[in-house]
């Protein structure tokens, strides 16, 4: 599996709902299968991804997906224990896990050594956390999700699609997602 | 009123949510937000606060990250390369350690660098320093929020002198 299948795998679930994708190729994989005005696509701030979603998805009621990276979560691995006791269950969290830092010519990240991401975020205090190493199990990870908060470690190749860089200006992908939330 | 409530009291006419890092010059304020209106969550770091915060606001919510001076340089490129970036507004609420009455020495390197990096960064700030000017909090958030900016309010410990 690779990051851009669960994207579709994803896109094929999340119908309406909001999704904050991550700086790079999480972002610019997601813009090339479908962009929309429900898709908020990071251009900076690494490590923010499951940070951002998590604040959406305490102030409005929409389902939100975050699609983050494990580089980017092991930066910010304190978001994990937040989660863990703050958030509220339209929040799911997907980290395609791919040991590398994709976007930066995927150098590789400790998860492809010891780290186990899982037992970071059950640790944190995420009762539902799933590990998924396939589309089927993705998507029946997600179709399951009853109540509570979800994070799914999607284990993925290391594979970065040739896309585009985003051509949208920051203000624009920020105020059609506003307006889409109130609508 | 005592100097927290007032500050509470101002922050409500423009917010609704609150994350924080602590500090204890912050102590009162954080006990008392509890009662208030403003739903808040206690972060981990700083960055993360900014991150949850522009979240918040793009769910609608009014945002402060209440934090202590010393961890601004934390948060400084999620700042701008996510709040800033897409134009924002955040409230940056924080105790100046490192001034004034300060006993910790570890605290004079950022409390002398902060004013300077919010000018370096054009972010707009006041510095709060006596009680009769802690309704100024208001016109800066309204500011905020009216042209999408960050703006940064640093509270002095001569403030809480006043009451002790």
């Amino acid at each position: 599996m690779k990051r851009i299948d669960v994207i579709r795998v994803l896109l094929g679930i999340s119908k309406d709902s909001l999704i904050v994708s991550n700086i790079g190729f999480s972002s610019r994989e997601l813009y090339s299968v479908s962009d929309g005005p429900q898709n908020f696509y990071m251009l900076g701030s690494m490590g923010m991804a499951s940070s951002i979603g998590l604040g959406l998805s305490l102030a409005q009621e929409k389902k939100v997906y975050v699609v983050d990276g494990d580089g980017s979560i092991l930066m910010n691995l304190g978001s994990l224990s937040t989660i863990g006791n703050y958030a509220p269950g339209n929040y799911i969290l997907i980290i395609v896990d791919n040991s590398a830092h994709g976007s930066t010519g995927n150098q590789p990240t400790h998860t492809g050594k010891k780290t186990k991401l899982k037992e970071i975020a059950s640790g944190a205090g995420i009762e539902n956390v799933k590990e998924v190493f396939d589309e089927e199990n993705l998507k029946e990870a997600l179709l399951s999700h009853e109540k509570g908060p979800l994070v799914i470690i999607a284990k993925t190749d290391a594979y970065n699609f040739e896309v585009p860089v985003i051509p949208l200006s920051p203000v624009s992908i920020k105020e059609r997602f506003i307006s889409y939330i109130k609508e | 009123m005592t100097i927290d409530e007032k500050i509470i009291d101002v922050l409500e006419k423009n917010i609704d949510f609150a994350c924080s890092v602590p500090c204890n010059m912050l102590a009162g304020i954080l006990k008392k937000i509890k009662d208030s209106n403003i739903e808040h969550i206690p972060v981990t770091r700083e960055e993360e606060g900014v991150g949850i915060c522009a979240g918040a606001y793009l769910g609608g919510k009014k945002p402060v990250l209440i934090m202590q001076n010393s961890g601004f340089g934390n948060l400084i490129n999620a700042l701008l390369s996510l709040t800033r970036l897409y134009k924002i507004p955040l409230l940056l609420l924080m105790s100046h350690r490192g001034d004034v009455g300060e006993k910790i020495v570890a605290q004079f390197p950022m409390g002398c660098a902060v004013p300077e990096l919010l000018k370096a960064l054009k972010i707009e700030y006041i510095s709060i320093k006596k009680m009769d000017d802690i309704y100024k909090i208001d016109e800066l958030a309204r500011g905020a929020f009216n042209k999408n900016e960050v703006k940064a309010i640093l509270l002095s410990r001569e403030l809480w002198d006043e009451e002790n």
